[in-house]
């Protein structure tokens, strides 16, 4: 015992040594701290070196994966530089936001509301850095902005499609968890649907998890057993579970996301488009062109970050006649007229 | 004069197992096609680099650290304790709950509340499986194992209902530890020190001097050495091994609300990326002495931020910073064995000048 001790001891003092002196050899590219600022000041095109940090892998088809993507697009579209980390734990936001920070990079993105804090904590020391935060609606300050999309706009859109697309005049509504942010979808959805079917039935259900397929599956068929024909979900991975057994229920589906009707051609009427990428390149171009705001942004149906995908699963006759409604209402959204409330609470 | 010649030798050991640990992980890394250089020089630069590397550091040593002090304690009393993880999210629950609703203290005395808070959860969760172990002779393997499970669903719980921040935005986590309880970076030196690093040496020198100078200690050794040996010379042993898991389990406790207030500040349900399990290689590779652990932890921590700084800069896959971690540990680990020890006498003795007195 007193041995192992004695030599794990050994082992900490032999290694620091060792990395020290191999620092030595490393410490021209170590004072980045130091060039930072210079090469920030202006952040122009050119020098535009744009950091990613995703909470999960940025293979994830889905959340993570959307944002990874608009990297590639960054540097197609303004010659960007750009790094990221995925799956990095929580107690590693502050090192992977200070080490970007001091290696140069003069845009850092977290991937999700959970990193305003550790940006809001960080940006003073960084002034010449600026860094977003997608989906927080909250995040201000000189250098830091947090990039929220008003979901509850699509959502509403498609609660119009499934009040047309409706015969039983059931419907209903999948989600995974009671975030504030998706019960203002859930709940957008069903003011949608009333909108054009004020007699409808609107069932809202929430999973209570983001990925189990297999309660998605029940659930859905549970709702097909009691009458309901379409159904619209936000359930991310266990969305894909409503899709399936929406469409051997033969009922229709509206999709999250991206455009989900490759999944079930036959079933999916339409998917409410949130895009990931389509944020993160358009708030990456507002600062290309000095526009940064230093307060939430917030993306509607006029970016193409939010929209509805085309109308399918239907006869041609009624997809024109619920496309034609779909733009009337988006045209009122967007002029003002119809105004969709952000509900955080489920009503019901 | 022969301990000097010893730790010598053990310190050129070691320090050879390390350096083949990182040669073997660069030679994996360099044929999935990464920039080795660059990414040897970022996992150096990113630990010890700067200052601000070797607060990183010392940050991500933390939590391992105390955790896996509480899992060496168990260790030498013979008592494998695979529900730090669990135990650390008891502790991180109780001290979150003590320092944001409780009643607002003043600094110093509102730290010293919460880790007193997180000490009893952590305590509590730790008896628990003891108690079992010694009353009912369930294996406490199988027990903190379980119990880990039952401890992240009960926190689980928690951040997202009863002590969910309400300006959150609904998101499920507490809100932040108020700034009387964090516990301070200290600047020493042109070093930034976090607290919690001084506050685990601190737990170390404690438990080096209860197991070494103690009564309890002492009677926990034997228990580990030799069960029947402990038995037959009246050792209350089934008190002992619920108090040895339950102070294991409170220094996993006390390691949560060294994380909470010294780094994360809010507890979530992905609040642990398994420290608790990281604590038990670390202890491990420490061969459960306190100086053993501390020396195995700073080697992590600096293993984790240099790490995570190669990911950023090399843009090698999240991955590569266990597979340099589990190598390093795969190669410790073998030069222990026996077959290692007999291979180096076996070179030794080729080598070797005629010596006086034992090896």
């Amino acid at each position: 015992m007193r041995h192992g001790s004695v030599r794990l001891a050994a082992v900490a003092a032999i290694s620091i040594a060792l990395l020290a002196a191999c620092s030595g050899s490393g410490a021209t590219n170590a004072p980045a701290e130091s060039q930072a600022p210079a090469e920030s000041a202006a952040p122009s095109a050119a020098a535009l070196k744009v950091a990613l940090v995703l909470p999960g892998p940025a293979s994830d088809k889905g959340f993570n994966q959307s944002a990874y993507e608009a990297l590639a697009e960054l540097e197609s579209k303004f010659g960007a530089e750009t790094a990221y980390t995925e799956s990095v734990a929580p107690n590693e936001f502050e090192t992977a936001y200070r080490d970007y920070a001091g290696k140069g990079f003069n845009v850092i993105i977290g991937q999700g509301f959970e990193f305003g804090d550790i940006a809001a904590k960080v940006a003073p020391d960084y002034p010449d850095v600026k860094f977003l935060v997608t989906n927080n609606n909250a995040l201000s300050g000189p250098n830091a902005e947090g990039l929220q999309p008003k979901s509850q706009d699509a959502a509403y859109l498609a609660g119009v499609v499934a009040g047309m697309a409706t015969k039983s005049g059931k419907v209903g509504g999948i989600a995974g968890m009671q975030f504030p942010v998706i019960v203002a979808q859930m709940e957008a959805y069903k003011l949608g649907v009333l909108s054009v079917r004020p007699d409808a039935q609107v069932t809202l259900t929430y999973l209570g998890t983001f990925d189990d397929v297999a309660k998605a599956k029940e659930t859905t068929q549970a709702m097909i057993d009691s009458g309901i024909d379409v159904i619209y979900h936000i359930a991310d991975a266990a969305g894909v579970g409503v899709i399936q057994a929406a469409d051997a229920g033969k009922i229709l589906v509206i999709g999250w996301g991206k455009d989900q009707s490759e999944l079930a051609p036959n079933a999916v009427v339409t998917s409410q488009i949130v895009d990931q990428k389509e944020m993160i390149v358009e708030a990456i171009g507002r600062i290309v062109n000095g526009q940064f705001a230093g307060e939430p942004q917030f993306f509607g149906l006029d970016t193409p970050v939010l929209g509805l995908a085309p109308i399918g699963a239907v006869d041609t006759d009624t997809a024109a006649k619920i496309q034609a409604k779909v733009d009337e209402v988006e045209a009122a959204i967007l002029s003002g007229t119809t105004e969709v409330p952000f509900i955080p609470e489920p009503s019901n | 004069m022969a301990a000097a010649g010893r730790m010598a030798r053990a310190t050129a050991i070691n320090g050879f197992i390390v350096l083949l640990g990182l040669v073997v992980s660069g030679t994996l890394l360099a044929l999935t096609g990464a920039d080795v250089a660059a990414a040897a020089e970022a996992l150096v630069g990113g630990s010890i680099g700067s200052p601000e590397a070797i607060r990183q550091s010392l940050v991500q040593a933390t939590p391992i650290l105390i955790a896996g002090l509480g899992v060496s304690f168990a260790l030498r009393a013979g008592l494998v304790n695979i529900g730090a993880d669990g135990q650390l999210y008891m502790g991180a629950l109780f001290a979150s709950v003590v320092a944001i609703f409780g009643p607002q203290l003043p600094w110093p005395i509102a730290s010293i509340v919460m880790l007193g808070a997180a000490l009893v959860g952590g305590f509590l969760w730790g008896a628990l499986p003891g108690w079992m172990r010694a009353r009912l002779g369930m294996s406490e393997v199988i027990t903190t194992l379980l119990l880990n499970f039952v401890a992240f669903w009960i926190v689980s719980w928690a951040v997202h209902d009863p002590i969910r921040d309400p300006l959150g935005g609904g998101y499920p986590w507490t809100p932040e530890v108020p700034d009387a309880a964090r516990l301070p970076a200290l600047r020493m030196g042109g070093l930034i020190i976090p607290s919690g690093i001084l506050l685990g040496l601190a737990i170390a020198a404690v438990i080096s001097f209860v197991l070494h100078r103690t009564q309890f200690g002492f009677e926990l050794r034997v228990l580990g050495d030799s069960p029947a040996a402990a038995r037959w010379s009246g050792i209350p042993v089934s008190r002992r091994i619920v108090a040895a898991l339950a102070i294991s389990g409170g220094l996993a406790g006390l390691a949560g609300a060294a994380e909470l207030a010294g780094n994360q500040l809010r507890l979530s349900d992905f609040f642990s990326p398994g420290f608790g399990f990281t604590a038990l290689v670390v202890a491990l590779v420490g061969r459960a002495t306190p100086s053993g652990t501390v020396a195995a932890a700073l080697f992590f921590g600096a293993l984790a931020a240099g790490g995570g700084s190669m990911e950023r800069v090399a843009q090698v896959p999240a991955s590569t910073g266990l597979v340099v971690q589990g190598t390093v540990i795969a190669i410790l680990v073998a030069s222990r064995s026996a077959a290692a020890r007999s291979l180096a006498s076996r070179v030794r003795r080729l080598v070797a000048r005629p010596r006086v007195g034992v090896a």
